[in-house]
């Protein structure tokens, strides 16, 4: 029995990382390993691309061999409280209070540190219980809030050395910077502002919270379905009126939508210096986990 | 169908400059991503165009458009964007940060500096005034309160910063006010008050632990720079409290409107239906909507007609062409119309939503639709904005049935 792996998906807000969540738990599921999805926007898309009503605070089957599951701060935090506060009747009053909130808020870091701790316990479960996941996959916050997230155990765990969460704190550092259990996958979509982001991402992700990275992850690409001369056939018929100009324009909204996608696939190489991992476009006006096979088979070929 | 029409206007640019008419504050609401920031500059512009003297208050831009409105780095200032020579109006861009904001107010609104410097340093406030959830809201209403009062504008337009909750950005004002009001600040001295008079002595021990811990952990002196912010506070409250009603008030005033700004994303109406709601729970009522980035087939070559929806009708082959690429054309134009169709499944449930809300609040005054395309490269540079302006439609209510996925199957 092996330990579960973490991974973590990244990227800003609205390139796919919802998406590639679940595409990821699609391939790693068939693969025949357990998988747990976990959710940390709220409101979130996966439970409607996942096609079940809600996400719940516990982990529940949402496939064969895939559950879900929804990671909230203000839970996180709530359960953490009550893991300090035996009782139940006073760890509710100090939730409900207002000083708490306010104390709360003063400790930068400490709902981060409730959600990390969460997320400790399902990839170590305690005692001797072996783990429920051989995978866990991480639908992390959008780029501004993910590097917070993942670096709580350096800011916070410097100064929580004792007690519970100083030392869940210590395990999910210990996690975070291992190659042989985490990834952490940044995905943009091939067009300028998300390629710059992704970069600016990787390298903060690499350099100050030293988590270890997949290849870049290029969603929703296009198909290549023309050479680069069929341009000037498609403009000769146009000129000549002999096709519906309708079929014209889709042909070459592809091939130009394509040329300028490649420009920036090829930047995003350049800027992170690897292979981009190319996921396809999904012409389905509903992308939901039936779906996105061939995004998870193209996937696949990099998860660990 | 017709009762739906009677519900819905639609529009395009001169339906908007028609809709402004009278309104002195537009507010840009809706959920991160969609494109707020880029759609209130855009329609900043166009009002401007059309000879009305704006102001656009914008938060967190792309570097680029940053670039392009050559907003100064210096937050807060207002700047007058170079337009075309047609238009009628003025646009000044001015760029939110709430951080330094805060900070200011606090100056501003204290009795006297030394408090104020007292306040500023205090390492709770620091925390909190970056921290506190909807402090970037606030200062956002902070500071359309100031524009809106400059005899130098006509209109605000007014982008505001991602939130997934509408509570986040319009409860702002009411919750710094509770915050003040409360007596929680007062239980700071002796937090185990929280639990009244009848708890015993274990839980207050207990209690004492837990915010013992979280000093320990923090290495703040937590209790003690809570309980001096707390008192220094008190002596800004009722200034403060004055700037929060006004806030409020202009919030609801009848020549401030909502749009909401959303993106016919395949997942996209729940959450914009649900942050609908909760906006429309708080008495706010969104009377315009747009559509931002829909697929519109002339974005690549403005020479290019627009697609009609029917995308060839029966067969593969077309004469003139090489089976082969005949047939790709075909599985182009049926690609791109199950994205049309996957827009307009997303907007007709929007459409649903909204109208199921109004009709929930009883009669109400139908709104204004418009869309805006997707265009490639992004919107970043004056030009293009200024160009997508131009480009706000009316968004059809009739829809021609959905493609034939002509070539697809066989
Ligand atoms: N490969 C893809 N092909 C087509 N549409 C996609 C693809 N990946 C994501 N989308 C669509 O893009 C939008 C944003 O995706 P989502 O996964 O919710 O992003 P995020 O979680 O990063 O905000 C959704 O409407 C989703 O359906
Ligand atoms: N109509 C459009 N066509 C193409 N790209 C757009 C359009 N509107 C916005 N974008 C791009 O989408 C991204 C998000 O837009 P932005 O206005 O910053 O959204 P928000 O303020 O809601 O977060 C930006 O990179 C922007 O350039
Ligand atoms: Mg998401
Ligand atoms: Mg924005």
């Amino acid at each position: 029995m092996s330990d579960p792996r973490l991974l973590i998906v990244t990227g800003k807000g609205g390139v796919g990382k919802t998406t590639v969540t679940a595409a990821i738990g699609r391939a790693t599921s068939r693969a025949g390993l357990r998988t747990l999805l976990v959710e940390t926007a709220s409101p979130g898309r996966l439970a409607n691309v996942l096609r079940v009503p809600s996400l719940e605070a516990e982990p529940r089957p949402v496939g064969e061999r895939l559950d879900a599951v929804a990671l909230d701060a203000d839970r996180a935090l709530a359960s953490f409280v009550q893991s300090l506060v035996p009782l139940r009747l006073l760890s509710n009053a100090l939730l409900a209070s207002d000083t708490f909130r306010i104390v709360a808020a003063a400790v930068p870091g400490i709902a981060e540190a409730a959600m990390l701790s969460q997320l400790l316990a399902w990839l170590e479960p305690r005692g001797l219980r072996r783990p429920a996941w051989d995978r866990i996959v991480l639908d992390a916050p959008a780029s501004g809030h993910s590097a917070p997230l993942l670096s709580t155990p350096e800011t916070l765990g410097g100064i929580a050395s004792v007690g519970p969460l100083g030392t869940s704190l210590r395990r999910m550092s210990e996690w975070l910077r291992d190659p042989a259990r985490t990834r952490a996958f940044v995905v943009a979509i091939p067009e300028a502002w998300a390629v710059a982001e992704a970069a600016e991402l990787r390298a903060v992700l690499r350099d100050e919270v030293r988590v270890p990275l997949a290849p870049p992850i290029a969603n929703a690409v296009f198909p290549r379905r023309f050479a680069a001369a069929d341009e000037e056939r498609l403009l000769s018929e146009r000129a000549a009126g002999s096709v519906d100009d309708r079929l014209i324009a889709a042909g070459l909204y592809f091939l130009r939508r394509r040329g300028d996608e490649k420009s920036h696939l090829r930047e995003l190489r350049r800027a992170t210096g690897e292979i981009p991992v190319e996921l396809p476009f999904v012409f389905d006006p509903d992308v939901r986990l039936d779906r996105l096979d061939p995004v998870a088979a193209a996937i696949a070929e990099v998860l660990p | 169908m017709s009762a739906k029409r009677s519900r819905t206007t639609n529009g395009d640019a001169g339906a908007l400059d028609a809709w402004l008419d009278g309104v002195r504050v537009l507010v840009c609401l809706g959920p991160g991503g969609v494109g707020k920031t880029t759609t209130a500059a855009s329609i900043a512009i166009a009002a401007a165009m059309a000879g009305r003297r704006v102001a656009v208050l914008t938060v967190d831009p792309a570097a680029r458009l940053k670039d392009a409105l050559d907003l100064p780095e210096l937050p807060g200032t207002l700047h007058r964007v170079p337009l075309p020579d047609s238009a009628r109006g003025s646009l000044d861009a001015v760029l939110l940060d709430a951080k330094g904001l805060f900070d200011a107010l606090v100056r501003r609104l204290a009795p006297s500096d030394d408090l104020a410097e007292r306040i500023v340093r205090n390492p709770v406030y620091r925390n909190v005034a970056g921290a506190f959830a909807g402090s970037d809201a606030y200062m956002a209403l902070e500071q359309v309160l100031d524009l809106a009062s400059d005899p130098g504008h006509d209109l605000v337009v007014v982008d505001t910063p991602p939130a997934s909750h509408a509570l986040e950005l319009f409860d702002a004002p009411q919750k710094i006010l509770a915050l003040l009001q409360s007596r929680a600040l007062e239980y700071l001295e002796d937090p185990t008050r929280i639990l009244g008079n009848a708890t015993s002595r274990i839980a207050r021990g207990v209690l004492s632990g837990v915010v013992m811990a979280l000093e320990r952990m923090t290495g703040l002196t937590l209790m003690r720079d809570l309980s001096s912010l707390a008192s220094d506070f008190a002596e800004v409250a009722p200034r403060f409290r004055e700037r929060a009603t006004a806030i409020r008030d202009l919030l609801h005033a009848p020549t401030t409107r909502y749009a909401l700004v959303t993106a016919p994303d395949p997942h996209g109406a729940d959450d914009v239906l649900a942050f609908t709601g909760e906006v429309d729970r708080l008495g706010i009522r969104c009377d315009a909507v747009i559509v931002n980035r829909v697929l519109s087939l002339d974005v690549p070559d403005a020479s290019a007609p627009p697609p009609r929806r029917r995308a060839g009708g029966s067969g593969g082959e077309r004469p003139g062409l090489p089976v082969a690429l005949s047939r790709r054309l075909v599985e182009c134009a049926a690609d791109l119309a199950a994205i049309s169709e996957g827009q307009r499944r997303v907007v007709e449930r929007l459409r649903e939503g909204l109208d199921a809300l109004d009709l929930a609040r009883g009669g109400t005054s139908p709104r204004l639709w418009l869309e805006l395309p997707a265009l490639r490269p992004a919107p970043v540079t004056l030009p293009a904005i200024t160009d997508l302006a131009g480009r706000l439609g009316a968004i059809p209510t009739e829809h021609p049935r959905p493609a034939p996925r002509a070539g697809r199957r066989s």
